[in-house]
């Protein structure tokens, strides 16, 4: 497979996923500011402004603005719109001739920026603090994973765009899936789609997560002959999991489909614990991504990472000539 | 309209309450066909070790098997048919509802955790056409003895208990 690690090397793939948080260009919110006329009136002004109007949801803001240039006026915030209710402005002893300017509406941005990109567009209306999260910085970098893991990404995709072959063969929808666990390399399930066969809920990732409560011995669907292609490795829980009671879940696992999961699909992974989900290609409506993000879905107990891209043309070369298109 | 919905929430907390005395999340269900329930379903996720296991999908699956049986389409039978379910179904089951056509769904409590028609998402009523029709939904029928079931399952699920008893959260 070294053909496949050296082709498409400066082509970005693997794309992280990311809340709309991280991705979203600043918004802005007015305030009031003043200028200060005289810098020595700094500290007073400053001390006041913090205990009469603390910048209470626009903390990242820093209060003053100042000029690179000497003679400029130093900007100060007095406080956001809604707080300034024309009675309390008129009790502020602001707007006092020999202190401060009258104040006037000023632009700023909403929320603390999260990426040095966001960053970089806030400070352009307004000084803000900005601590970075190397997490997400890292996530996108590009360099996030090593040479030696995306390699080992696409051969598990690989193996997932054969199963979906095989389904295209079948005519059925030619999406495949397998889930790894990644600390061991070993293969728990694999899987190609029948939604159109027997049972509409037969996708391939509903497959997998079944097939995979299977070699636990659990699992709650019967398979047909295609039964013979999923591989359902016999093997001995390797968490430790001592209540057998307890529903098998993916906790750990990650999971490589060609396709950009459905809602259903996607819940059923959040139910299921999965940790990492790589996929090839969007679909129109998909869950991780397109039309929602449900990895990060505010109010859910589980969150997922969430990796698209992988081998992304052989993902897409499947639905050629494919009528569906989902 | 009431009364009717509440002749047929009436089999489903028989199933949820089944579902609880098997230490299960406390869900049932029933799919209403021509006057008829042709399929129940129970919470049976610890039972297959499948986290997916929701009494929504039971039931599809025997709405399916019925259908073999007699030679009809499941299609048709789905469009004509109201689901009946304690609980909102989750975000997963609203996906699966809309795949197999259903046109109503009637249900008790509102889901908090997971609620796929209307609390966290609404996937009954989204843009998602690929996933196929929207589905109606009525909330709010028998709404009390919904949530004193699921109360009745968490209160077993304290620290104090022993750990096989503590069951996973899942719908
Ligand atoms: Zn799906
Ligand atoms: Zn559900």
């Amino acid at each position: 497979k070294g053909d496949l690690a050296d082709k498409n090397e400066s082509e970005p793939f693997l794309q992280p996923v990311l809340d709309d948080v991280y991705l979203r260009p600043v918004e802005t919110v007015n305030v009031f500011v003043c200028t200060l006329k005289n810098k020595k009136d700094t500290a007073v002004v400053l001390r006041k402004f913090s205990e009469d109007f603390p910048l209470e949801n626009l903390s990242h803001l820093k209060r003053i603005k100042s000029s690179k240039t000497k003679d400029a006026p130093l900007q100060i915030i007095v406080c956001s719109l809604e707080v300034a209710d024309g009675e309390a402005f008129k009790n502020l002893d602001i707007g006092e001739e020999s202190v401060l300017s009258k104040p006037y509406c000023v632009s700023v941005p909403r929320y603390p920026p999260l990426t040095r990109q966001q960053y970089l567009e806030a400070i352009q209306y307004w000084p803000v603090s900005f601590h970075e999260d190397k997490h997400i910085a890292s996530l996108l970098s590009g360099n996030y994973f090593t040479k030696e893991e995306t390699c080992r990404f696409k051969r598990h995709m690989m193996m997932a765009v054969e199963y979906a072959k095989h389904a295209k063969a079948l005519s059925k929808e030619p999406i495949g899936a397998v889930i790894v666990d990644p600390s061991t390399d070993m293969v728990i399930a694999k899987s190609h789609d029948d939604r159109h066969g027997n049972h509409p809920l037969h996708h391939a990732v509903m497959i997998c997560i079944d097939l995979m409560a299977r070699s636990q011995g659990g699992g709650m669907w019967k398979f047909g002959k295609e039964c013979d292609l999923y591989s359902v490795p016999c093997m001995q829980s390797s968490k430790g999991d001592n209540d057998s009671s307890l529903p098998y879940l993916c906790t750990g696992y990650d999971l490589f489909v060609t396709r950009e999961p459905c809602v259903m699909c996607a819940m059923a992974l959040v139910h299921s614990r999965i940790q990492r989900v790589f996929y090839g290609s969007s679909s129109k409506d998909g869950a991780l991504g397109t039309k929602l993000k449900l990895h990060v879905q505010s109010g859910l107990n589980h969150r997922y990472q969430v990796f698209k891209g992988l081998l992304e043309k052989e993902c897409d070369k499947l639905f050629e000539n494919n009528s569906n298109q989902t | 309209m009431e009364a009717v919905h509440h002749h047929w929430m009436e089999e489903t907390f028989l199933l949820a309450e089944e579902a609880l005395k098997l230490g299960e999340v406390p869900v049932g269900c029933a799919f209403v066909y021509k006057d008829q329930i042709i399929a129940t379903g129970k919470n049976e996720v610890n039972e297959t070790k499948n986290a997916c296991r929701h009494a929504e999908i039971v039931a599809i699956d025997k709405v399916l098997n019925w259908c073999d049986e007699r030679g009809d389409k499941s299609e048709d039978v789905f469009r004509e048919s109201a689901l009946y379910v304690t609980v909102e179904p989750c975000i997963m089951c609203a996906g699966a509802l809309r795949q197999i056509g259903v046109s109503l769904v009637v249900y008790g409590c509102k889901n908090d955790r997971f609620g796929g028609c209307g609390s966290i998402i609404s996937v009954h009523q989204a843009e998602l056409p690929t996933l196929g029709q929207s589905f109606h939904c009525i909330g709010g029928v028998m709404t009390d003895r919904a949530v004193q079931l699921l109360k009745d399952f968490y209160k077993g699920e304290n620290p104090n208990c022993p750990e096989s008893k503590r069951k996973i959260k899942s719908e």
